[in-house]
């Protein structure tokens, strides 16, 4: 039944896209089949090159991220006065869109490599950052105190024997969703700052109208994102034995 | 019962003031006014107090998990200043890390102490089957019930080896048929090892149950208002301690000095309330 519903809703759906590219003008809205067959012609073309280039990018961006994320979070989540003095800036800088800082970043960084990682860095830190340093905050305290009744004397002994088991949940929350912003990060790089990877087929299909190739190229990008997130619920279900 | 007068742990002068502020006021709570107590070797030791007396800070403090103000604490003669492996805490909300099996719950204090993995196993598992848990050693503690829980947080105490087992209410969190079966159990557990210990609790009854002696403190701030001796045989766990002469006896005597403390918490309680209506 769950199979026969999205078949339904599949057919429903391109089947009236289909009717609308045929019947209506293909520059603005070419049919289904045109946009798979552009699909399979870059598959075997441009496109594999291009989304490797666009990946390296996404991990070079995504694990920097994640390292600092992780690190600073444990840090700021451990002391209280430097939680109190930095949560507002943190806050502020997440709820700042990504692509505001393109020309900050390419005035700063240039538009090399650097300036792209640059954005993708900056669209997956910050929630990686707010998750892991609120799971170190919320270390259950008396968790520290049987880690130090039985001996555990340093920070380090503390973060590590229960700051960052407990804090588990909380980094594979921010891990989901810096990932999620970082193909987002990836895609405005890669058409803002330089044309490279992905960004580079969409922004010359786009300016030469050749709307189903664009399409076409576009359609990687939440396949990337389901990819992903897939991935990760995977990893999560190994940690959920305790977390709920 | 020579060696039974030998002081193990020993408690003195202990004072602990809080600072506490409240809606930007500073003011002081003083906690403990200046306790002292004797433990013995292989002695197990009842503290009883009314809410407020500071059981728990005491129970801390003498686990190197809180500073004294005023006063020491020493372990045969060693005044001590931290936690340290003569001590093992059993938690009243049992403090298991969740995300550990019972087993790598119980091996904890080894694998701390860098015991080799074979030997911390070992042991571990022992003390696992001594509580009566076997079969459970993969488990999470969420699949367990509250007396379960409480098992492990014991077979990790034992596992630490310590010479004071320090337990903090362990029954507290716990029903009351599970509680008087632990309680037996606990007795067994003892007289095998016959480690000292220092129990934390707020139910009389249990307080004369399983102690050599019952410490009665006095409400805010805790001081001694009695040591109270439980002259009842042991082995405890073979007869009907409650239906003793001597268990009433001794249950009553301790009950006359709590309610007075307990008639006047109350009356301060209301009071405040009364204040903030």
């Amino acid at each position: 039944m769950r199979y026969l519903k999205h078949l339904v809703f599949a057919l429903v759906v391109f089947g009236a896209w289909e009717a609308g590219g045929r019947f209506g003008n293909p520059d603005v809205l070419p049919p289904f089949s045109a946009v798979v067959a552009a699909f399979v012609d870059i598959l075997f073309g441009p496109l594999p090159a291009a989304l490797l280039e666009s990946l390296r990018l996404l991990v070079i961006g995504f694990s920097t991220a994640l390292a600092l994320g992780v690190f600073l979070g444990l840090i700021v989540g451990r002391y209280r006065w430097l939680d109190r003095t930095l949560s507002p800036y943190f806050s502020g800088l997440y709820a700042l869109p990504t692509v505001a800082l393109v020309p900050l970043v390419l005035i700063w960084f240039g538009f090399d490599l650097s300036g792209r990682v640059v954005v993708v860095f900056l669209a997956s830190f910050f929630p990686i950052l707010i998750n892991v340093y609120q799971g170190a905050r919320d270390t259950p305290p008396d968790l520290l105190e049987v880690a130090r009744s039985f001996g555990v004397r340093h920070e380090w002994g503390l973060v590590r024997r229960v700051v960052i088991p407990a804090a588990v949940p909380f980094i594979l929350a921010g891990v989901r969703l810096g990932i999620g912003r970082g193909v987002v990060g990836m895609a405005i790089a890669e058409v803002y700052l330089r044309l490279s990877g992905l960004g580079t087929l969409i922004a010359t299909y786009g300016s030469s109208f050749q709307t189903a190739y664009l399409i076409a190229a576009i359609l990687p990008l939440p396949f990337l994102g389901i990819v992903l997130t897939k991935l990760l619920a995977l990893l999560e279900r190994r940690f959920q034995v305790w977390s709920t | 019962m020579s060696d039974s007068k030998n002081v193990k742990l020993s408690i003195r002068g202990i004072r602990k003031v809080f600072h506490i502020r409240r809606a930007g006021v500073r003011s002081e709570l003083l906690a403990l006014g200046g306790i002292d107590l004797d433990v013995a070797d292989h002695e197990f030791v009842s503290v009883i107090g009314p809410s407020g007396s500071g059981k728990t800070t005491l129970l801390k403090i003498v686990a190197g998990l809180s500073t004294p103000t005023d006063g020491t604490i020493a372990i045969d003669g060693r005044p001590v200043t931290g936690p340290g492996d003569d001590r093992a805490v059993v938690f009243q909300t049992f403090g298991l890390f969740p995300w550990k099996t019972v087993l790598d719950n119980v091996r904890f204090p080894l694998d701390i102490r860098d015991t080799a993995a074979a030997e911390a196993d070992r042991l571990a598992r022992a003390n696992i089957a001594k509580v009566g848990l076997e079969g459970f050693e993969d488990a999470h503690p969420h699949q367990l019930s509250g007396g379960m829980q409480q098992r492990v947080g014991l077979a990790r105490a034992l596992t630490a080896d310590p010479e004071i087992l320090l337990m903090d209410e362990p029954f507290g969190a716990i029903d009351a048929q599970t509680r008087e079966l632990m309680q037996e159990e606990l007795l067994k557990l003892w007289s095998e090892t016959k480690k000292s210990v220092m129990f934390i609790t707020h139910d009389l009854d249990e307080a004369v149950l399983l102690a050599d002696k019952v410490v009665v403190l006095t409400g805010q701030p805790g001081t001694v208002q009695a040591v109270v001796d439980v002259p009842l045989p042991r082995r405890r766990w073979e007869y009907d301690v409650r239906a003793e002469p001597e268990f009433a006896r001794v249950r009553h005597e301790i009950w006359e000095m709590l309610r007075e403390g307990i008639v006047r918490h109350e009356a301060d309680e209301m009071q405040a309330a009364r204040a903030a209506v």
